[in-house]
């Protein structure tokens, strides 16, 4: 009696082992011509262009989302045998490093010659999507207005030590802000501004969600965020206020990072990509990523969300991002790991 | 049936068997056993020679870094926290065993199940509640200091080592448990009987006496517990703690230099081979016999007035582990149907997602625990038929995937990938791969569990009667055995389901599992968004859950 019961379960458990694999597997998709995006950008901020593009093209797209480092290791040893079409990154060392290595392929139409040089590769091997800067933002409640910090600098005073919410290292954001202190401030006042923030970093959090709703909810009072993250947690409710950091005479203004797009050599669906890349360029894809997530637009024209203010109206630090260099990034990393940095 | 429902609860058989050392004991397997076996094994081990080789090719100089950048306290973090969880699972667990099956409390028949119960939730998922309710600034907190005027009350709050340890200790306790409660069936009354007439109390009885004879259970069960925090990610990354799994995690995912990872594995196999050496030195010092043929039931400890503590107990544990997360993760999901963005993120636009990664969970782990079941035969085979120093090292190094971390097991298999399997880099078999490797141990050990109960003398009468090596396997073997195979798809199945690392790590573009739903989503905070695939994760996992404990082969529904 109790072996029948024991077949009952065994049989089922074994069909279900025969039957083939589900669809989304990347073997089933690669064959449909889907268009296999890697993306450094959390699903949640792709998606809604990706649908866009979806709904126009008729061109799926199979989404792989991960830490930047994650999918530069993939790209790099996948070389051989792409099975990525497009990579979307955020901040310009990354892309730099894998221009370097020819993983990404230049590539130039109409759509992308209307974006500024100054958001894009030398060798045009990968194009900017948006910008966003690296703010400071508090928590009202906590802090009046004139007691933030104004600098990036002040957030390595000891008056700040258990107060700052920070990402890990690991964040892209987080290493492309150090790449462009290390390379504007020199290595000595790097090193010592990374030590005072390791040492005042109240938490460390995976990501800028942990950070921004850690300061909404008032566990700490002031986090170093990507601007939009501020105007995320506002829009929820959250008793945040936002310091564009760096903004007086003769300082070096907020620091800018990138995100940006680029086409892998060797990529299975080539036409595919390029399609997506343009799309991108649209001022409806511009539109997007301006109104979904407050940033920053690369195309002339675009107008940024409402409450965002215009680029022009801050200072900004214009160290060149096509000047960021894979072995600049290796510096700053190797110092802040020696200083402590999580 | 009689000798299988005798049988030890399978995840008690040793891992390490004793060693002999003469390469064969008796007489010798075919060469064809052998080859496949010798194929396995050395297919199990290779990650582990592998990562050894590289932890050992590590520079100074990034031992330098490494060291500088938290190596001490990392160190500190892991084993204190292995230790006071399993601590702390060990008391709890005892301590409700003790109580269900030795005192007259009442409701055994459905106290049994409801205990082992929160094994069907993954600790990622209880860690999403606990900071929720309990973290920093979380509803707790939050809604008494706002109601007092206060900005923080810290005490009130739960974060780092305290939360890892409280979120980790109840999702964990059901291993001792499960295993002390089975012993605790099977084991002599006349002992603690002959100790109560010599005029003990009850609670130097229990020390003097029940502890000891439960000796061998715990050590097992402690030894499931401490493996599981070395090699847990969810909860520790979830609590802001740091442990050398997340460390290695970050360390591979933030940075571009993988010689850190592997330097970090290496500390980490260190640390989990000393548990294994722990456990397996203590096993050795018992000599406990116990004659089969006196064994009576056990009388029931009236409570008296331990009746209310032992109630509130055995209340607050099914609470905390069971009754929270399940109100806390229903009301999310039904809040979800209330909230704008939340209905149209998850059952307009990815409502399809939710079927989708469910079919891919229960494909994947299906897939794993079958070939988990197939590729474990031959040497739970080879284990239970022959002696020898050569088919017990065999199954030693089979096992290693019970010693490695997930992650650990997820760094190798992006070593030898990459080295050797190019075309198969990225894809789900890779991710197979480390399943099987990681969850092998299970059905191995339910394999081996229910051949060495089944004589060999059975298969020598068939063969007399000129059965075939391969009949003799299917006609009387195979069925006898079935309910370990069983047992073993069911673990490995269980264990794959709810896998959050080296899933992490490993899956290819578009391979969302459940846990990666759920980890997805509270990644970045929208624990609304998590709440219908952990709830639809937790249901799934019971069946497999409720097949191992009706069948006893967790030892919980056991009937002596």
């Amino acid at each position: 009696m109790r072996n029948h019961v024991v077949w009952l379960g065994l049989i089922p458990a074994l069909l279900l082992t025969l039957v083939p694999a589900p669809k989304g597997l990347p073997e089933a998709d690669a064959a449909d011509g889907s268009l296999v995006l890697y993306s450094g950008r959390k699903q949640k901020l792709m998606r809604p262009v990706v649908r866009a593009f979806e709904k126009k093209s008729g061109i799926k797209i199979v989404m792989r989302t991960g830490t930047a480092s994650t999918l530069v290791n993939l790209l790099m040893e996948e070389r051989s045998a792409p099975r990525a079409d497009v990579f979307v990154a955020l901040y310009a060392p990354i892309l730099n490093r894998l221009s370097e290595a020819k993983v990404l392929a230049p590539y130039r139409s109409g759509a992308t010659d209307k974006i500024p040089s100054t958001f894009r590769a030398k060798d045009r091997s990968w194009i900017g999507v948006t910008t966003r800067l690296r703010v400071i933002m508090y928590n009202t409640k906590l802090l009046k207005r004139d007691e933030a910090p104004k600098t990036i600098a002040e957030l390595a005073h000891p008056k700040w030590k258990g107060k700052i919410a920070i990402t890990r290292l690991g964040n892209s954001s987080m290493q492309g802000h150090l790449t462009v202190l290390y390379k504007t401030l020199g290595p000595q006042t790097a090193r010592k501004f990374m030590r005072g923030l390791a040492a005042n970093a109240g938490a460390v959090f995976k990501g800028h969600t942990g950070v921004r709703k850690a300061v909404g909810r008032g566990e700490f009072s002031v986090g170093l965020v990507n601007h939009y993250y501020y105007f995320l947690e506002k829009a929820g409710g959250s008793p945040v206020g936002i310091i564009y950091p760096d903004q007086g005479k003769g300082q070096s203004g907020a620091v800018m990072t990138i995100t940006g797009v680029g086409i892998v050599s060797g990529a299975p669906h080539r036409k595919a990509a390029e399609l997506f890349v343009d799309y991108l360029m649209t001022p409806r894809a511009q539109q997007i990523y301006a109104d979904t997530n407050y940033e920053f637009p690369v195309l002339p024209g675009v107008k940024s969300a409402r409450g965002v203010p215009p680029l022009e109206s801050l200072r900004i630090n214009n160290y060149p991002q096509g000047d960021l260099s894979g072995a600049d990034f290796d510096a700053m990393l190797r110092l802040a790991q020696q200083v402590g940095m999580k | 049936m009689a000798g299988i429902s005798e049988a030890q609860p399978t995840t008690r058989s040793s891992p390490f068997p004793a060693l002999n050392l003469r390469l064969w004991d008796g007489p010798r397997a075919s060469t064809a056993l052998l080859a496949v076996c010798g194929v396995i094994v050395a297919l199990t081990a290779i990650p582990l020679f592998y990562i050894v080789i590289r932890a050992m090719g590590v520079t100074a100089s990034t031992w330098k870094i490494i060291y500088l950048s938290g190596m001490p306290g990392l160190f500190a973090n892991t084993v204190g926290l292995t230790a006071t969880v399993t601590a702390m699972a060990a008391a709890v667990g005892v301590g409700l065993a003790y109580i269900v099956e030795r005192t007259d409390l009442g409701g055994v028949g459905w106290l049994r199940p409801l205990l082992a119960a929160p094994l069907a939730v993954p600790p990622y998922v209880g860690a999403i509640c606990y900071v929720y309710l309990i973290g920093p600034r979380g509803l707790l907190e939050a809604t008494l200091a706002d109601f007092l005027g206060l900005h923080r009350i810290p005490f009130l709050s739960l974060i780092g080592f305290p939360a890892a340890f409280f979120v980790l200790s109840i999702f964990t306790y059901p291993y001792v448990y499960l295993l002390t409660s089975a012993a605790l069936r099977r084991s002599d009354r006349s002992f603690e009987e002959a100790a109560h007439s010599l005029g003990l109390s009850s609670w130097r009885v229990f020390f003097t006496v029940t502890l000891p004879l439960l000796r061998p259970a715990l050590g097992a069960g402690c030894l499931l517990v401490g493996l599981y925090v070395l090699s847990d990610f969810g909860a520790v990354s979830l609590t802001r703690t740091e442990t050398f799994s997340s460390a290695i995690y970050f360390q591979l995912t933030g940075r571009f230099d993988r010689a850190g990872a592997a330097a970090l594995s290496g500390v980490n196999m260190l640390l989990a081979l000393v548990i294994l050496i722990t456990e397996r030195r203590t096993r050795q010092r018992r000599s406990v016999v116990q004659v089969r043929s006196q064994w009576k039931p056990a009388e029931k400890i009236p409570l008296g007035r331990w009746r209310l503590p032992a109630c509130a107990f055995i209340g607050i544990t099914l609470v905390l582990s069971l009754g929270i997360p399940a109100i806390l993760l229903s009301f999310w999901t039904i809040q979800g149907f209330f909230d704008q963005a939340a209905m149209l993120e998850l059952w307009r636009i990815s409502a399809g997602s939710l079927i989708l990664s469910t079919w891919k969970s229960l494909w994947v782990s299906a897939l794993a625990a079958t070939a988990a079941v197939a590729v474990g035969l031959p040497i739970a085979f080879l284990m239970g038929r022959y002696r020898g120093l050569l088919p017990s090292s065999f199954y030693l190094i089979a096992q290693v995937g019970y010693a490695l971390p997930a992650v650990v097991v997820a760094l190798s298999m992006i070593f030898i990938f990459h080295a050797w399997a190019g075309p198969f880099y990225g894809t789900v078999w890779m991710l197979l791969c480390a399943y099987l490797i990681r969850f092998l141990p299970q059905s191995l050990q339910a394999e081996h569990a229910s051949i060495a109960q089944i004589s060999s003398s059975l298969e020598d009468a068939a063969r007399s009667l000129g059965r075939k090596n391969w009949e003799v396997v299917r006609e009387i073997l195979l069925p006898l055995i079935a309910p370990g195979l069983l047992a073993g798809w069911s673990l490995v199945f269980l264990s794959t389901l709810r896998e959050l690392p080296a899933t992490l790590l490993l899956r290819p573009a578009g391979f969302d599992t459940l846990p990666i739903l759920i980890w997805t989503a509270a990644d970045e905070g929208v624990y609304i968004h998590s709440a219908p695939a952990a709830l639809l994760l937790i249901a799934v996992s019971a069946v497999p859950l409720y097949l191992l404990l009706s069948r006893g082969h967790l030892g919980a529904a056991e009937k002596p």
